[in-house]
């Protein structure tokens, strides 16, 4: 009993949540009235999946990793790691794209 | 001795934070992420040159496989993590029934994801989308390895749980730290190869 009453087990439910969320709107975005062959329709969708992944991962570092208790200089190396894919990967996405 | 009773490494261990785990596992992991973040890198940028041949290929990809496959090691993460708690507080009988179910779940991640190799193999590749399967292939197959590898270090967290002497605290933190790497990893592979458009 005790464990179901851990925070850990909330923060769990949230990422399955955010996972089918993302599953659902990724597999059908908006009501499939979108043309996912339209680039500035895939690359929204692609920013957007990649952002929610950052969230995703970020709460994995911080609750279960518990690098939240960790010193200044681990938790900005995991920081920049996710800045590197969050802004890294759809600008390199657009140059390709549209380059 | 402190004035309140501490002695001065106590004192200090309260005061600067701490991080759990070995520092070489750290490094190990905060490593491996900047290697698969280059990987991911050359990925997206091909995927932009050909973005219609990727997106073939993509569609081939059953998202339900991935969507069940990210359960379990979300699943598996949760267990390992309730397992260092366990050990940390000495319940050391139930640190091991928690580690057991979470290797359970990444042995149930391995066979799924043998079993979507397999059909994809059977069934044929789409023309065309070669490249979008090379980066599919070497993507789930590095991360594959990686699982494996994290069932070993969670053997040995299991030994180290089993024996006489009370579990050494930092060492059962560094498997599961590995083992939550495995699972953000898959987080992102997940992203990329079965979502992203």
């Amino acid at each position: 009993m005790n464990i179901l009453r851990n925070p850990l087990v909330g923060i769990w439910f949230l990422l399955i949540v955010i996972t089918f969320a993302t599953w659902w709107w990724g597999s059908n975005p908006v009501g499939s009235n979108l043309d996912v062959s339209d680039l500035s329709v895939a690359f929204l969708l692609t920013i957007f999946i990649v952002l929610v992944s950052v969230v995703k991962v970020r709460i994995i570092i911080w609750c279960f990793m518990e690098v939240n208790k960790a010193p200044r200089w681990l938790r900005w190396t995991f920081d920049a790691w996710l800045a590197v894919i969050a802004l890294g990967l759809p600008m390199l996405y657009s140059y390709s794209l549209h380059g | 001795m402190s004035s309140n009773g501490l002695t001065l490494d106590q004192a200090s261990v309260e005061e600067v934070p701490s991080y759990p785990g070995q520092p070489a596992m750290w490094f190990f992991v905060i490593g491996d992420l900047w290697i698969f973040a280059c990987y991911f890198a050359c990925y997206m940028y091909d995927r932009g040159q050909s973005q219609d041949l990727f997106l073939l290929g993509q569609q081939s990809l059953s998202s339900g496989i991935g969507v069940i496959n990210t359960i379990l090691l979300l699943t598996s993460s949760l267990f390992v993590a309730f397992c260092v708690k366990k050990a940390n507080l000495n319940e050391i009988k139930i640190a091991k029934y928690l580690l057991m179910l979470g290797g359970a779940c990444g042995v149930s991640f391995l066979l799924i994801k043998a079993y979507e190799w397999n059909s994809k193999l059977t069934m044929g590749l789409p023309n065309g989308a070669s490249e979008f399967f090379i980066y599919y292939f070497m993507f789930t197959g590095l991360h594959f390895l990686h699982v494996l590898f994290g069932l070993l270090i969670l053997t040995l967290v299991y030994r180290e749980l089993s024996m006489k002497n009370l579990p050494r605290a930092e060492f059962v933190e560094a498997g599961a730290i590995y083992w939550h790497m495995v699972d953000l990893l898959w987080i992102v592979i997940f992203a990329l190869l079965y979502l992203v458009r």
